[in-house]
């Protein structure tokens, strides 16, 4: 059984460079990869060989592709909505235009396909992933979004997310890909993780049992950050979630319809 | 090889069903394993697997674990209560689906 070394793996790394993929994917394509590479070493061709004919059948438009192909599938909203209002905005545009709108009959045939992947690439979606995996958000509620009494403090406080419960130990997990900006004990609120992601967002893990990833720590939708808990001011396990956009706390499941 | 719309409309049904059997796998495992079974005839392209993967995760079908293997970052897709339970209503509707094609083609054992 090869093993690839640390200067064999680099060379797949530089290639995966090219294609300015997010570090988790790319990290999970770099695995890919070099298992690839290895068995074909495994099958009697040398590095050289095995590497050229990997990166041959991985270009980096196919890379590429592909983190289109993964946002894609993993988005919520229907595709033809974002398509449509795209497409009313250009309308806008070439209408307020001097410009004549071009006429070429096989020019407008692609033109959706282009505004597919220029709409793929720049929007991104609100985290609507639960963050108990298989837990339905709505149907593990026992705390929601908005003005309430605070179970604490006994007085009316604003809730700026929403108390899922759950048994100490549950695993928490990233709604969406991110990278961690604190990680650690945060007082009142226990044990704490929060995530930036594209856009603005960030979402909030509080009262945790504990957390496994650090700040600075890249993360893929789905990764475990740590544990159902009642640290901090908590009058039992629950998990407490938010999702911020721009600093301004939003109601999770409002985000799902 | 089978046609890319025969294996568009199992995939779900075959990712789900091996993960459920190891308990565990990652990408690469996945597709070296479909190959071995099928004898190289149905092809699990990396193109279609990691969105699917991705997606799986996304609706609690799969979470997942990243540890050092070779000295590099292995990711792990585990199967979830969840997941267990679409695996094997798929995989009983599947086989309600091969009988009745039966019927539907006329196919004999050969
Ligand atoms: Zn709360």
């Amino acid at each position: 059984m090869t093993i690839l070394t640390k200067p064999q793996v680099a060379h797949v790394e530089a290639h995966l460079a090219h294609a300015g993929l997010p570090d988790g994917l790319s990290g999970e394509l770099l695995d890919h990869l070099c298992c690839a590479i290895e068995q074909e070493i495994d099958k009697g061709s040398t590095f050289d060989a095995a590497l050229s004919e990997t990166l041959q059948n991985w270009p980096i438009r196919h890379l590429q592709k592909l983190h289109r192909d993964v946002r894609f599938t993993t988005k919520t909203k229907p595709m033809l909505y974002r398509i449509s209002a795209a497409a009313a905005l250009l309308a806008g545009i070439a209408f307020l235009s001097p410009l004549p709108w071009p006429a070429e009959a096989d020019h407008v045939k692609t033109l959706p396909i282009e505004l597919a992947t220029t709409v793929n690439d720049f929007l991104f979606e609100p985290p609507t992933a639960s963050p108990i995996a298989g837990v339905d958000m709505k149907n593990n509620l026992s705390s929601g979004f908005g003005m309430r009494t605070h179970p604490y403090f006994k007085r009316k406080v604003f809730h700026k997310g929403i108390d899922l419960k759950a048994p100490t130990g549950t695993p928490v997990m990233a709604t969406a890909d991110g990278q961690v900006i604190f990680a650690g004990d945060d007082g009142d609120y226990g044990i704490s993780v929060r995530i930036l992601h594209e856009d603005g967002y960030v979402t909030v893990y509080h009262h945790l049992h504990d957390h496994t990833v650090q700040k600075g720590d890249q993360l893929l939708l789905g990764q475990t950050i740590g544990a159902v808990g009642s640290t901090g001011l908590s009058t039992g396990p629950h998990l407490h979630y938010e999702v911020r956009k721009d600093d301004v706390p939003m109601d999770p499941l409002a985000l799902l319809d | 090889m089978y046609s890319k719309e025969l294996i568009k409309g199992t995939l779900r049904t075959v990712v789900l069903r091996l993960i459920d059997r190891e308990g565990r796998m990652y990408g690469y495992q996945m597709t070296k394993r479909v190959s071995d079974l099928s004898d190289g005839n149905y092809k699990l392209t990396e193109g279609s697997l990691y969105p699917l993967l991705h997606k799986l995760v996304k609706d609690g079908m799969l979470t997942t674990e990243t540890e050092t293997v070779n000295g590099r970052p292995r990711r792990y897709y585990v199967i979830t209560a969840a997941g267990r339970a679409a695996a094997t209503d798929r995989r009983d509707e599947f086989r309600r689906f091969l009988l009745t094609m039966q019927r539907l083609l006329d196919l004999q054992p050969e």
